[in-house]
């Protein structure tokens, strides 16, 4: 039985998102600003992924992807210069979606509430490195691609590497050139798969002891 | 909602495809275009699509020096798929290699803080620039502490000590935390061992000291290790680094000002010796510099010149 009942909610989004609007003097250019989420943000997803399986069960996993996009949206708004905590921000930012989609709502189911109530204080704290840098990071790219099929690896590194165009690689492998970009679309969607999922055990069991915490505090 | 978060993603990884390579035709644009404004959800996943794009190729960048490059003599065709495999492999191996043989690095560059998670469940929080390399023997843990500053955070496993080398210090802690700091050692500085929780043993040439929590240890070459207890409340103030900032209670602006040109590429300069003693109270955002030159010239009493890389405070 799902209950679902008119509540007043009574936890306010939490608005630090600076700068709603971006001014013309824009301090990053796009590539700079991609950049940016590429190391600030994106290595954050997972853990995020993981803090909203563990914390809004009420919610499906494709309502978590929604929200991940949404947050994409709303970070790309905001000036990184002004943005000391970029994990904490992308929590909030995930928190803040979720009231306000609650608020739409107006109905919501009960127990969703004491998710969102629960939510607080997570951004302050330190999470697990998630942080590939430079040589690592490559090692974990180079992991993912070995794992690519093979057609699709092939079509990845002459890309990537080898920055040969669409109709060169065409030609090296014998293929059309709509399925040179068809390969490289669903590396790329592999890719994102598996860089923002990657989670050791120990990830998961640690956020599933600060949920245990949670619940025993309440 | 169903599955149109999954179908968004796809079509983000398309257009992102297709304007990386180049190949979007005037139609293809108009489409993008209208795709793009239907909605927020649109722009996240294009946002999303180019940030893991922007990761693949700032990764794929540092992979350029181990495939052919424009520098060397262009390879025909037909060679170009092998080597791309070889240099994939080459990478797999020496990725193994330095995995194996030579231990993981890591590094944080000035004013940064990068929080590790080791495969043994210990944590280890490197502060500014910090240089570790992590060994994971099957029946030791060995970090060699390159540079700079760490909080070790140690999973209790009695038949594998933890052990941290710093310059010709060995620090053993079997479960507890601790932060090893050696500014550099090279040029004959001190090397400082804090205990926070349970004990660590520090070996040096020159003797060996039980470290218990709540006290501090430090190390100068060819002395043994002078240990003393602290108050808890310096223990914080000495871990205050963990959230970005920097905390002095009297300690002489001297000591403060190394402090934060640690954390910080604008260095703060201090010519006059008098002044160099005085000491300062107060908490400061770490790689903020120019503040904390600012807010000790005002209690100071002295005035703040920016020259150019460094920020000078001298007398009034």
């Amino acid at each position: 039985m799902i209950v679902a009942i008119y509540v007043e909610l009574s936890c306010q989004p939490s608005y630090k998102e600076e700068l709603p609007d971006r001014t013309p003097t824009d301090p990053l250019d796009a590539a700079a600003r991609y950049r940016w989420l590429a190391v600030n943000i994106l290595p954050c997803e997972g853990e995020v992924r993981l803090w909203l399986q563990s914390r809004v069960r009420s919610l499906s996993t494709a309502d978590h992807d929604d929200l991940i996009q949404e947050a994409y949206a709303r970070i790309w708004k905001s000036d990184p210069t002004q943005i000391a905590n970029p994990r904490g921000y992308f929590y909030t930012i995930v928190r803040n979606l979720l009231i306000e989609e609650a608020r739409r709502a107006r109905i919501v189911p009960l127990e969703r509430l004491g998710e969102i109530e629960g939510l607080k204080f997570v951004s302050e704290e330190p999470g697990p490195e998630q942080h590939a840098h430079g040589r690592q990071a490559l090692e974990t790219l180079c992991k993912i691609i070995a794992t690519l099929p093979n057609k699709m690896r092939s079509v990845f590194n002459l890309r990537s590497f080898e920055g040969c165009s669409r109709k060169e690689i065409a030609e090296q492998l014998g293929i059309s050139e709509r399925t040179v970009e068809k390969q490289l679309q669903n590396a790329h969607l592999r890719i994102t798969e598996a860089l923002t999922k990657q989670h050791s055990r120990r990830d998961i069991a640690q956020h599933s002891l600060t949920r245990k915490e949670h619940d025993a505090d309440r | 909602m169903t599955r149109t978060g999954k179908r968004i993603e796809q079509e983000a990884a398309g257009w992102v495809v297709k304007t990386q390579l180049g190949t979007l035709t005037p139609e293809e644009q108009t489409d993008f275009q209208q795709w793009l404004a239907t909605s927020s959800r649109h722009q996240g996943a294009w946002i999303r699509a180019n940030t893991i794009q922007a990761s693949i190729e700032s990764v794929a960048a540092l992979g350029a020096g181990v495939t052919p490059d424009a520098a060397r003599p262009r390879i025909s065709f037909q060679w170009r798929l092998p080597l791309a495999a070889a240099a994939t492999l080459l990478l797999a191996v020496a990725s193994i290699l330095i995995y194996q043989g030579l231990g993981d690095r890591y590094t944080s560059g000035v004013g940064e803080l990068r929080q590790v998670a080791l495969t043994d469940g210990s944590t280890m929080l490197l502060n500014t620039a910090t240089r570790a390399i992590v060994k994971m023997k099957p029946d030791s843990r060995d970090i060699q502490l390159d540079r700079g500053e760490a909080l070790f955070e140690v999973a209790h496993d009695v038949s594998r000590p933890f052990l941290v080398h710093a310059g010709n210090i060995t620090v053993k802690a079997i479960g507890t935390a601790f932060t090893v700091k050696m500014n550099d050692a090279l040029a004959g500085e001190k090397i400082e061992v804090l205990v926070t929780q349970g004990t660590v043993e520090v070996m040096s040439p020159s003797g060996t000291a039980r470290i218990t929590a709540d006290h501090h240890a430090s190390v100068q070459p060819e002395a043994p290790p002078k240990v003393e207890a602290i108050e808890r409340g310096e223990a914080e103030r000495q871990l205050a680094w963990r959230s970005g900032r920097l905390e002095f209670d009297g300690q002489p602006l001297l000591e403060a000002v190394k402090e934060i040109n640690r954390h910080s590429r604008k260095h703060v300069i201090v010519t006059d010796p008098v002044m160099a003693q005085r000491p300062i109270v107060g908490s400061f955002r770490a790689i903020d510099s120019e503040s904390f030159a600012h807010i000790a010239a005002a209690t100071l009493n002295a005035k703040v010149i920016l020259d150019g890389d460094v920020i000078r405070i001298e007398p009034k």
